[in-house]
Formats: structure tokens, C-alpha cells, sequence
């Protein structure tokens, strides 16, 4: 089976959202790196860890991938952090 | 032989069970990324209150279930324990199946069970309004839920893309009296910096939580009523409160003198998985014999027939994926696929659990889960969240194992959410959305054009 001629139509269900989404929201996010999950959820389609090493480079993809995660309550704790900065810099903005 | 097996009222779970008690490896406490100690209470104060963050730490075996939090879950507690007599019939293999009911919650799936005890612990601590963010809506919606329970406000930061799409979630929130915004949004730093760069930002789960977290952190500072952040997945206390399901699947099997064999969650952040199961963990770690599947998405190419190849086994070894890869290329890192649950968003806890041999990872491909998912509607009538399709795929293979064995089983899974605002997700397996297909070329080419400016990410 093939895919229509068009990227509007490589869209896949995000296992994190839990809705649709495209591949190029996969592929960058805010952070300007690719989801962490992108290559596990593009593998059938294509070749997507050939991609990502061209782009990357092969050193910057291995590290990026194999990376260990935070744990949530370390995420949360600089959240914290940056959300009080930000609030610092709106106090003193406004 | 019963189809349906209830408890009443009165035999609901009093307590939860903390399997933190009976880890035979105790998890490592999470560093400050400042000091490098170990976080203190007082670190997730801003987000929690501090009741919470006691449950968070606690190594007690049992945590009793405040009245207030029971008188609540007894809106549609204690769930039912059904026999799935349709598809045993229909599958012909030598299993009893039962699967535990969560989607007769009132936001209908197994979310309210720590949404309620949220809400309560923050009410009593004297928070009145909860912040926190959602994906497709099944966080934020069971949270809107506890909240118009406890008369406290709720703010939902809802990624703008599923917000976009999904609708049916957000209008829940609306009508238990949420505030649900698309995210990014203008009402924080986080979501206006990225608007900043971004005018059209689809959003993502990242910004979201960043959202919901300055909600909470600043709402003193700014004027607004006492808020904290609240999350429905991942952490222990979120993991603790889930677990009166397993609680109440022991009693309803101990009805109809059985006990499981297998136990079967699907595992996302390993908030569903940890309810039905820890209770059995509990178990083998004392000596039983039973296998414990946790059940995650994997979406990696099945050119192998058989639906065991997909079998992470040890969350440690690196190779069952790899014979998979012959769309022309050699090289994938078999970092990337050591273990799938040890990664990303999954509950320290289960992995622990996985790393210690009393819990298997299992991961599933998209296309079998929904062809799961469309067996048990046609047999047992109940369609399931996507997410639940997971578990009820490995259900099946389960099932035919036995049978390839020629041994009896009794299998116990956790039907975790109906899907019936998620009917767009089977519209696009019906409609050969999501049949696996290696693409052409030129899809290739089309693809990569988004990748052109891509950016090498700073190490």
C-alpha cells in the first residue's frame, strides 16, 4: 500500500496527545528538537532513523535518543524554577 | 456462570496499597537538579499540598481512603468485574477472560479514581482553584469532573491540536464548569514566548505543563485564588490511588473462587496498569505465580508473522525489535530500543517493576490493537478507547498462546475507557488510515522537505 503524494496525509495517532497528529509536528517541537517518540512512531513508514542521523549526525542522534529521561518530579522542580523567573520578569516588566 | 461480577457498597476498598512498601529494590529518591540532594517536600510545595506530597514519599503498606473520598467514588464504584463469555467464544482458545469496567466512570475511564482524591486532598489543604494540562482530554475532563465534585475551579491547558480536533473533551470540561484553553496561550510566560515565535504554535504536552505549572506557581503572586497543578499519571500517589481497582478485582475473583494467571494493563504513563496490578504484584513478589503484561504502543515494522515477535521480554535486552528493520536501512542505535517502558513518561514505579522480572513489557502495533478493539466491540460489545485496545490485544495473543500450548488460563485485564469520543481514531482505521505501508520514494522526498531547515539540536 502506498500514500497519497502528499505530506498532508502522513498523519499518525500520538501515543502522548491521543489524537492525530502530522509528521511534521512529530518532527519538531518547541523545543526545536524532534519528539523523543518520533522514531518509534515513524519506523513503519520510513526510514526515519536514516533521516534524523542526516540531520543530526550520527553522534548528536545516538546521544539525543538514547538519552535517559527526567524523572517528572525533576521536570516539575525547574518548571517550578522557570515559572518563578518568568513571574519575577512580569513583576519587574510591568 | 455469572457475566457480571459486583460488589456492593460497603465492600468498596477502604485503603489503597502502596506497593513502594514491598519493592524488593527500593526506588532511588529524584535529585534536585540545583543541589543534587534529594528533593525535599518543601521543593514541590508551589505545586502540590503538602498531603499530597506526604502520599508522593510515603513507604506505608496501606493509606486509608478518607470518607470524603469514598462517599465520591461511590458515584460509580465499585466498578464490575465482567466474564468476557463472547469473545472466549469467539476466540475458541482455552481462557476465561474477565475484565474490570472503568469506563462506567463518570468521565469514562479510569481517571476520576485519583482525579477525586485529588481534588478532596486539595480542598482540605485549602486550595481553591487546580490547574493542570491535557492531551486529547481524558486527564482534563476527569479532573473538570472531581473538581465541580469538591466546588473548586478548575483550568485546563489543553494542547491547541487535539483541542482543535476534539471537541467532545473540552465541551465535558465546559459543562462540570472547567476553564479549558488551547495551548499555547496568552496567559502565561511560557505560552506567550512560544506564540512569540510562533503565532500559529500546534502546541505540545511540553508547553502545556509549563502552562499549568506557572498557573499554579504564580497565582498567589498575581492576584488569583490559592491554585495548585495537579497530574493524572506518573507519580506514585497518582499510581497509589489507582490501585482500588486491582483491590476490587481480588475480591469479585475471589466470588467465583478464581485467580488470574495473567494480568493485563495497557501502559501509557502506568497509571491504569498500576491500578489493576500492583495488588497481583504484590502477590508474586510473595511467591505466586502469575505473569503481569504492561501493555505499550509500538509502532515499528511487523515483518515477522508471529504476534509474539513484538515481546520486549526483559526491559534491558536490545534486540527482539531489531530483526524488524529491512525498509533498506541497517543502522537504528539499540539504545532507542532498550526496553521501551524504561523511557519516556512511564511511571518510575513500573519501571522499576519491569526492571525487577515482576512485570513484562509488551509493546503492540497500532493496526493489531484496533483490530482488537473492533473484535471485542462485535463480541462484547463495549467499544474501547484506543489506549484500551493495547491491553485487549494482548488479550488475544494471550489467548492463542494458551491454546498453541494447550494450556488452561485465566486472564484478568483492565478495560481502562470507552472510546466514544475517540470514534475518529476507528473512522481512520475503518477508512485504511492506518494500515502499515512502507512508503514510496517520493513520500520519502515529500516528507523530508519539512526537515530542510532543520536544526541540529545543541548538546
Amino acid at each position: 500500500m502506498t500514500v497519497e503524494n502528499d505530506c498532508s496525509s502522513l498523519e499518525i495517532r500520538c501515543p502522548r496527545l491521543g489524537s492525530p497528529v502530522k509528521f511534521s509536528y512529530c518532527i519538531i517541537e518547541s523545543t526545536g528538537q524532534p519528539c523523543i517518540k518520533s522514531v518509534s512512531c515513524w519506523t513503519p513508514y520510513f526510514d526515519i532513523s536514516r533521516l534524523l542521523t542526516e540531520k543530526m549526525g550520527r553522534d548528536n542522534f545516538e546521544i539525543y535518543f538514547s538519552k535517559e529521561p527526567k524523572p517528572k518530579i525533576v521536570t516539575l522542580i525547574e518548571l517550578i524554577e522557570k515559572a518563578r523567573e518568568a513571574a519575577g520578569r512580569s513583576k519587574s516588566d510591568g | 456462570m455469572p457475566v457480571k461480577i459486583q460488589l456492593h457498597e460497603d465492600e468498596i476498598p477502604r485503603e489503597w496499597y502502596n506497593i513502594v512498601a514491598d519493592l524488593p529494590h527500593p526506588l532511588q529518591p529524584p535529585l534536585h537538579p540545583g543541589t543534587f540532594q534529594p528533593i525535599a517536600p518543601e521543593d514541590l510545595a508551589p505545586v502540590f499540598p503538602m498531603n499530597l506530597i506526604e502520599q508522593e514519599a510515603s513507604s506505608e503498606r496501606w493509606i486509608k481512603i478518607p470518607d470524603e473520598v469514598l462517599e465520591k467514588l461511590l458515584i460509580w464504584r465499585p466498578t464490575p468485574l465482567y466474564r468476557a463469555v463472547r469473545l472466549e467464544e469467539h476466540l475458541k482458545c482455552p481462557v476465561k477472560i474477565y475484565y474490570k469496567n472503568e469506563g462506567v466512570s463518570p468521565a469514562g475511564s479510569h481517571k476520576p479514581n485519583t482525579a477525586i482524591p485529588q481534588a478532596y486532598y486539595n480542598k482540605i489543604f485549602g486550595v481553591k482553584r487546580i490547574a493542570t494540562e491535557t492531551g486529547a482530554g481524558q486527564w482534563g475532563s476527569a479532573l473538570s469532573f472531581a473538581c465541580s465534585q469538591f466546588g473548586l475551579e478548575a483550568k485546563v491547558y489543553m494542547v491547541r491540536v487535539s483541542y482543535e480536533q476534539k471537541p467532545y473533551r473540552r465541551l465535558m470540561m465546559n459543562t462540570w464548569g472547567a476553564t479549558c484553553i488551547p495551548s499555547p496561550s496568552t496567559e502565561t510566560e511560557a505560552g506567550r514566548s512560544i506564540l512569540a515565535q510562533d503565532p500559529n504554535s500546534p502546541g505540545s504536552l511540553g508547553i502545556a505543563i509549563s502552562e499549568a505549572v506557572e498557573d499554579a506557581v504564580t497565582s498567589e503572586s498575581f492576584g488569583r485564588p490559592l491554585t495548585r497543578y495537579s497530574l493524572g499519571s506518573v507519580l506514585n500517589h497518582v499510581l497509589l490511588h489507582q490501585t482500588v481497582i486491582g483491590l476490587e478485582a481480588k475480591k469479585q475473583l475471589e466470588q467465583v473462587n478464581d485467580y488470574p494467571d495473567v494480568v493485563i494493563g495497557c501502559a501509557g504513563g502506568g497509571s491504569n496498569f498500576a491500578g489493576i496490578s500492583f495488588p497481583f504484584v504484590r502477590d508474586k513478589i510473595a511467591g505466586k505465580k502469575i505473569d503481569i503484561l504492561a501493555v505499550e504502543p509500538l509502532s515499528c515494522p511487523t515483518l515477522t508473522k508471529g504476534p509474539f515477535a513484538y515481546d520486549f521480554g526483559d526491559a534491558v535486552k536490545m534486540t527482539p525489535l531489531m530483526p524488524m528493520y529491512t525498509l533498506g536501512h541497517a543502522y537504528v542505535p539499540a539504545p532507542i530500543h532498550a526496553g521501551g517502558l524504561r523511557y519516556h513518561g512511564m511511571a518510575p514505579l513500573v519501571s522499576q517493576l519491569v526492571l525487577d522480572g515482576l512485570v513484562e513489557a509488551r509493546a503492540i502495533p497500532q493496526l493489531e490493537t484496533f483490530s482488537a478493539g473492533v473484535t471485542w466491540a462485535r463480541t462484547e460489545g463495549f467499544i474501547s478507547a484506543p489506549e484500551t485496545n493495547h491491553a485487549l490485544a494482548a488479550v488475544i495473543q494471550e489467548a492463542l498462546k494458551a491454546k498453541e500450548e494447550g494450556k488452561e488460563k485465566t486472564i484478568l485485564v483492565n478495560w481502562s475507557g470507552h472510546g466514544l469520543v475517540d470514534l475518529a481514531a476507528y473512522d481512520a482505521y475503518f477508512q485504511g488510515k492506518l494500515v502499515d505501508y512502507e512508503m514510496l520514494q517520493e513520500d520519502i522526498d515529500c516528507s523530508l522537505k519539512c526537515l530542510e531547515d532543520y536544526p541540529k539540536p545543541k548538546m
